[in-house]
This record gives C-alpha cells, sequence and structure tokens, in this order.
C-alpha cells in the first residue's frame, strides 16, 4: 500500500478579463483594458499639447455624453481615459477612476432582456462590482461610431512610444487567457501613485 | 339510477366552484394613487434601496439595482403615470414579468392583500395602457396592472405621446 497521497485537485482554466473601471455619477462603467491606452488628470499642464502628443486631436468629450447623458465637468477627481483605435486614439472625460480590475468571465452577466432599445449595442455585459454593478462598454461601438471625430493619419502616426507603467503590485499578475496585456503610459508626474492604483 | 344522481351532484358542486372562484390581490400605491396586481404576479416586496442609472432608450427601464447576487431591471412607473414618490420610505415590488422579475418603486404605505371574486373584476383594453381590469375594492374603483406585462405598452405610449393618468 503507498502512502503516497494523491491529491484530486485540478488546475481550473479562469478566463479573466480586465477591465478599467470608470464612474460617471453613480454609474460605473468598465472598459476593456485593452482599448486603454493612457490615464492623464485634466489639469495636467497643457492637456491639449499632452493630448496631441498621444495621438488625439479632437477635444475629450464626457463618457456619459456619448449614450445621450449629461455629463458633469465638476468632479475634482476627473480623469482624461485615452482610448485607442485602429486609426488613432480619443480621449473621454470621466468623472473618476477606480483602477484596473480581473474579472472572471464566468461573473459577467449580459444586458437584461428587459433593455430592448439602443443600449444593447451600448453595454455587450455587466458585474457586480463591490456594493454596485458596473457595466461593460462596448468599445467597438464607443471607439468605431461615426459619431467621433475622424483623426488625422498623420497625428496616428506621430504617437510617442510607450513607456510602459505597470502598477507595483501588479507585477505577479496571475496568468490569464487573454494574452496582450495593455500598456500604459504615465502622463507627466513621475512621483504620483499610479494611475491605476488611484 | 345512482349512477345518474352523482352525475347531476358533481355537476352542480362543479358550477358552485365557479361561482365562488377568488382571486388575491395586491394593493399598494404609487405616488398616491392607489392600484392592484394579481397577487401571483408579485415577487415580494422589500425596501427600497439605490437604484443604478443605466444609459437606455427603452422607456422607462434606465436603471437597475442590486439586491445581493442578483441585478435587476427598474421600471419607472412613477415616470410612467408623471407622479413622484418619496424615497425616504419608498418601498420595492418585484414584479414577475413574463421574461424575469423586474423591480418597481412603490410608495412607503405597506401593501395589503386584498381577496376579491374574480366576477368582479371588470376586463378592459385600454389603449397604450398595462392595465387589464377595474374592481371595486371597497368604495374604491381600482385599476389592476399586469405585472406580467408592465410596460409591454410604454413604447407604443412613448410613440403615441402617451404616459400620465392611468397609464
Amino acid at each position: 500500500m503507498s502512502l503516497r497521497r494523491y491529491s484530486d485537485t485540478v488546475i481550473r482554466s479562469i478566463n479573466i478579463n480586465e477591465f478599467l473601471i470608470v464612474g460617471c455619477g453613480t454609474t460605473h462603467f468598465a472598459i476593456p483594458a485593452d482599448a486603454v491606452r493612457s490615464v492623464i488628470r485634466p489639469d495636467e499642464g497643457n492637456l491639449t499639447a499632452l493630448l496631441s502628443g498621444l495621438g488625439v486631436t479632437a477635444p475629450p468629450t464626457h463618457l456619459a455624453e456619448q449614450f445621450g447623458l449629461t455629463g458633469s465637468y465638476l468632479s475634482p477627481d476627473a480623469r482624461i481615459v485615452v482610448c485607442r483605435r485602429q486609426a488613432g486614439h480619443f480621449a473621454f472625460r470621466v468623472d473618476r477612476v477606480l483602477g484596473l480590475h480581473e474579472i472572471d468571465a464566468a461573473k459577467i452577466k449580459p444586458l437584461l432582456p428587459h433593455f430592448t432599445g439602443s443600449e444593447r449595442q451600448w453595454i455587450v455585459g455587466m458585474f457586480l462590482f463591490q456594493q454596485t454593478v458596473a457595466l461593460i462598454v462596448n468599445t467597438q461601438w464607443l471607439l468605431g461610431s461615426e459619431r467621433l471625430r475622424p483623426f488625422s493619419s498623420s497625428s496616428a502616426r506621430s504617437v510617442r512610444p510607450i513607456d510602459v507603467l505597470m502598477p507595483a503590485g501588479r507585477a505577479a499578475r496571475v496568468q490569464t487567457t487573454a494574452q496582450h496585456f495593455p500598456e500604459f503610459q504615465e502622463a507627466i508626474d513621475g512621483d504620483d501613485a499610479p494611475w491605476a492604483e488611484i | 339510477m345512482a349512477t345518474t344522481l352523482r352525475g347531476l351532484k358533481s355537476k352542480r358542486v362543479v358550477t358552485a366552484q365557479k361561482a365562488s372562484q377568488k382571486v388575491m390581490l395586491l394593493v399598494f400605491s404609487v405616488g398616491g394613487r392607489r392600484m392592484a396586481a394579481k397577487a401571483d404576479e408579485v415577487g415580494g416586496v422589500w425596501p427600497w434601496t439605490e437604484a443604478i442609472p443605466v444609459p437606455s432608450v427603452t422607456p422607462y427601464m434606465t436603471a437597475v439595482l442590486r439586491r445581493g447576487e442578483d441585478i435587476l431591471p427598474v421600471f419607472d412607473l412613477a415616470g410612467r403615470l408623471n407622479v413622484q414618490i418619496k424615497s425616504q420610505s419608498a418601498l420595492c415590488l418585484i414584479a414577475r414579468r413574463h421574461d424575469g422579475p423586474m423591480a418597481v418603486c412603490i410608495d412607503g404605505e405597506i401593501p395589503a392583500l386584498q381577496l376579491v371574486e374574480e366576477q368582479a373584476m371588470r376586463p378592459v383594453a385600454w389603449k397604450d395602457s398595462d392595465i387589464r381590469a377595474t374592481c371595486l375594492i371597497g368604495t374604491e374603483e381600482l385599476p389592476i396592472y399586469s405585472l406580467a406585462e408592465l410596460g409591454a405598452s410604454a413604447s407604443g405610449s412613448r410613440r403615441t405621446g402617451g404616459g400620465g393618468g392611468y397609464a
């Protein structure tokens, strides 16, 4: 009789999705992390020049306004989220950023069937987040829409090389099935806490 | 002979049961307007918790509500009726709609169960309305909402500029 004990533990592969959680009013949106290029403070120096350097030529609009809602421009914790798209980048203002979060795909639910309008195109899913609910933004719709101003190809080509900013605690991240991780660029202050931990 | 008698007797019993069929209604109010719904279309009544706005163009469906691990859509019945609810003491009524449960904010006044004769319910077929019948309860003629189809008529109502009144 063998003394070796066998464990029937099965290493389960977990499908993890990574989102940048942002707040607009009391609504939380989850932006897939691979669509996010950078997060900057709106009061950081010359914002226009900064955004231009990131390849953003259109002025940032409030994320809430993309859904026909009224966005607040008074939040002291406001941030500008720069999103990447094929032919350039686009910037959205949000009331606050709650950081990057890895979410088990099994915990993501589709939008409830009671919602039958265009919102089914805007929101691709939702999940429980802290004491509230986060709505997953359809970045294909958000960034691919004709509503967004077209970018000049010259500005798209002038994007600076990315300095990778990895939050300190994220070095030993769990292995995920999504193999392409976003790279983030630090805005201005090197001594600031990484934006993802704000 | 005996067989015939039993047959006649049982027929009389069935008729008597039909005559006394009763329906349990839940009487509640929204912005001061009293109304009722079949109790079997109600999934529960809880204290109201803060709703989370959702960008939406579905009429009167602009929020969700978290209840433990569940996420429920919120139907704005008060908005449909153009009335206001005092949010401090509001209650959450769970409507058992055909496509899933839905939260509705109602007045803080505790809803009451009322047993009524089915025959006392007078069916109505109003345009752009979720009301399926009216019923005299006490001295009041109350509208009886179909919670299973609540909001189904709202799209048509919005297109035709309806809403307000007893929508």
